[in-house]
């Protein structure tokens, strides 16, 4: 009973982190500020929804492999956008030299 | 296979196996006997790109007490991170004042440089866009006047486990 409502409240925070993580990629400006929105409320919701599924299946080597899922989120998450942001940043200059050379 | 390369070598190894052993959750003598094979025949195949002691922090008891330093402040500003991203997205005005800031990367070993990008992106308010031996740029959400990353407790933490590996 009490590990129900410690799943559900975990569950229910997690979804609330994507919930905002989907706004902010609607409501951002620009590329940049759209990324700053996903990242961040993927990592937690994504940790806290895996924090549910642990505490649900109980502790074991299961638990073990989840914490290795949230690992490999934490670490790929960043690196994706990272990547995103660099490509939008080289274009972006790129674009303003041209338009410096036409002017 | 060079010298320099063995510690790194080792460093996959143990590493290979132990995600080996977790995967297959049992200890039979078979698991065991196909993981120890698997894992060297990986690391054998991929000697030349194992990591080198240039590339990664010395491992010892001072680095593990930093490491695990290191891990705390890094959850720390993701929870403190997400929270300030809840703040600025459901505000009605919406408060951002995006622009790039440069400051200095005090980093050495190239894999404490990979983990410190991708740190200051899951830290509040930053995203790296950039970064090189000397220095980093990065987008911030919010700007202050000076750059965000300038000593904030995740950088100190990131210098901290550099030296305790020396």
């Amino acid at each position: 009973m009490l590990r129900d409502i410690v799943v559900l409240f975990l569950l229910a925070c997690g979804l609330f982190f994507f919930f905002v993580g989907s706004v902010g990629l609607v409501r951002m400006p620009d590329v940049f500020c759209r990324i700053h929105a996903t990242t961040k409320c993927d990592t937690l919701g994504a940790g806290l929804i895996l924090l549910a599924l642990i505490v649900w299946q109980g502790f074991g080597f299961t638990s073990i492999n989840i914490a290795i899922v949230l690992m490999f989120i934490w670490l790929t998450n960043p690196t994706a956008c990272h990547s995103i942001a660099r490509s939008q940043y080289t274009l972006q200059t790129l674009k303003n030299k041209e338009s410096a050379k036409e002017a | 296979m060079r010298k320099e390369h063995v510690s790194g070598t080792v460093i996959l190894f143990v590493l290979l196996f132990v995600f080996w052993l977790i995967l297959a959750a049992n200890a039979h003598w078979s698991t065991i006997i196909v993981g120890l094979m698997t894992a060297a025949l990986i690391v054998f195949y991929n000697t030349d790109i194992a990591f080198s002691p240039k590339e990664i922090t010395k491992i010892g008891f001072k680095s593990f007490v930093a490491l695990f330093f290191l891990l705390g402040t890094l959850v720390k500003e993701i929870v403190k991170a997400n929270i300030d991203v809840v703040r600025i997205v459901l505000h009605p005005r919406l408060p951002i004042n995006p622009g790039f800031t440069t400051s200095r990367q005090p980093l050495e070993k190239d894999v404490n440089r990979m983990l410190f990008g991708n740190a200051i992106t899951l830290t509040p308010g930053t995203l790296t866009v950039e970064l090189d031996e000397k220095e980093i740029l990065v987008h911030e959400l919010v700007r202050k006047e000076r750059p965000i990353v300038e000593n904030s407790a995740i950088e100190k933490a990131f210098i901290r486990y550099e030296e305790a590996g020396r």
